[in-house]
């Protein structure tokens, strides 16, 4: 765990520098975590480049850490509440952050994305669930297809 | 939110791990299904390391649901672990000998997590063994065997509305989790074995909520005795049915902070019962007190009455009445 004081510079894939305290990124990323416990950062030279996670994306994820740091002791419903205003975002901020999550291994904001993505096909049929994930392309042929239609009618 | 619109098929382009992680939360019956979704996920559902069946979106149809809980068993990558095992069954389901062994399977492969929530069945022992388990949470079984406890990984356990064959039954399964974190235990009697105490001490405990409908003051107080770190604890109870003792278990005088008491009668007992913990939780933050919607509003006052007008040794412990 690093000193509270201390701040670290993360570099967006536009190149804009984020000064963050360390004890907000260490707690959450596991990435980040390791980059500092292992000394391969140095606090007067280093910037850690992100450079598939742009700034907006990453304004985001520091903001959820920030106040996941600062908030932790709150009651449950109310990070609830927050977490769901958290990602009220379209459908491209979804995925933005989930990949950015993933990268920085923030473990909590991905089960986060995770039930969310799950809520939104949860009891849905296929071509509802199709519509929603965009997948335009099956990728079945049409035989296939039309087997599983024949086969599964209730789930379409 | 459609994510739609985004115009590209993203989501398909995600990793395995990552489509098999949103998997992972659904319901098996939703997770199989999503393998007609397109041929990028046919297979993505086998890999899934959790079963999660629950008979009520088969309609209680008894043969499918069972056929289906094969098929998921059978189906899956036996490379992967299932770290997840839920079954709920409302109505007779499946047979004993079905769960099992779907059970024994998890056990295999290092289950972390077991939900069992079935009305007619017995607890198969074989889970009160399960190196690996963290987290297990049982609703409305019947524990009617136990030959041996050893659960050195559990963290969190959860047993509602469970019934014991024998009273030392619940003694002997707490006894094997000297490592848990979260207990929540609704059970109709808590016996205890009166003359020995719990012979552990749960070293990590923190939150414990109890809902005992007959429960005796010095078998809490000895139960409180064995978790020296608790932190939280939750009581919904009947009004306890033995008086008072002096003596003052250690979390309560070093690390209780929040104390709920539910159901609370207004007998003299659970008064004096709030009133001790007042008198002797140094740290105590808050202690709430739900009285029973049944209860007179000035009945209620008069306990109110009652206990604020105690002197707290905490003088920051805030009491709320709900």
């Amino acid at each position: 765990m690093g000193s509270p004081l201390k701040k670290i510079m993360l570099c967006s894939s536009e190149k804009e520098i984020f000064s963050v305290e360390e004890q907000v990124m260490v707690q959450h990323s596991v990435i980040i975590n390791n980059m500092i416990e292992d000394g391969s950062y140095n606090y007067e030279e280093s910037k850690i480049p992100l450079d598939c996670v742009d700034s907006k994306t990453l304004k985001k994820v520091i903001d959820y850490c920030t106040y996941h740091t600062h908030h932790h002791n709150d009651n449950q419903e109310d990070l609830e509440a927050w977490d769901a205003q958290f990602l009220n975002v379209d459908s491209n901020g979804l995925y933005d952050l989930l990949m950015a999550a993933n990268y920085l291994e923030i473990r909590n904001l991905l089960d986060l994305i995770y039930r969310t993505i799950k809520n939104m096909i949860k009891g849905k049929k296929i071509d509802e669930i199709r519509r929603i994930l965009n997948i335009k392309d099956h990728g079945f042929t049409p035989e296939e297809e039309e087997q599983n239609r024949k086969e599964y009618p209730h789930f379409y | 939110m459609a994510l739609a619109m985004s115009g590209v098929d993203r989501i398909s382009a995600l990793s395995n791990d990552i489509l098999i992680h949103i998997l992972f939360f659904l319901e098996s019956k939703m997770a199989a299904t999503t393998s007609i979704l397109s041929s990028r996920w046919r297979d993505l559902w086998h890999s899934v390391p959790t079963v999660n069946l629950d008979d009520a979106l088969f309609r209680y149809d008894k043969e499918m649901f069972v056929r289906f809980a094969y098929a998921v068993m059978l189906s899956r990558d036996v490379t992967q672990p299932i770290l997840n095992f839920r079954l709920k069954f409302e109505y007779p389901s499946c047979d004993q000998c079905d769960v099992e062994l779907w059970l024994n399977t998890a056990i295999q492969r290092q289950v972390e997590r077991i939900e069992l929530h079935a009305r007619i069945m017995t607890l198969p022992i074989g889970i009160l063994t399960c190196a690996s388990l963290v987290v297990l949470k049982l609703e409305f079984l019947i524990v009617n065997r136990i030959l041996t406890v050893h659960l050195p990984a559990l963290k969190t356990l959860y047993l509602m509305r469970v019934v014991f064959a024998e009273d030392e039954y619940l003694d002997m399964i707490l006894s094997g989790c000297s490592n848990i974190e979260d207990l929540q235990i609704n059970y109709y009697s808590y016996f205890g074995l009166e003359s020995s105490p719990l012979a552990i001490t749960f070293r990590n405990l923190i939150q414990m909520k109890l809902s005992v409908y007959d429960c005796k003051w010095g078998l809490l107080v000895g139960l409180l005795k064995s978790c020296p770190l608790l932190q939280i604890l939750v009581i919904r109870k009947d009004p306890l049915n033995q008086c008072y003792t002096q003596t003052v278990p250690g979390c309560l005088s070093s690390h209780l902070r929040v104390c709920t008491i539910k159901n609370f009668h207004g007998a003299d007992v659970d008064i004096q019962f709030a009133i001790y913990i007042l008198q002797n939780a140094s740290l105590l933050k808050k202690m709430t007190i739900c009285c029973l919607s049944s209860s007179r509003k000035g009945d209620r006052f008069e306990i109110l009455k009652k206990i604020s007008k105690v002197a707290r040794i905490s003088t920051t412990c805030e009491l709320m009445f709900e």
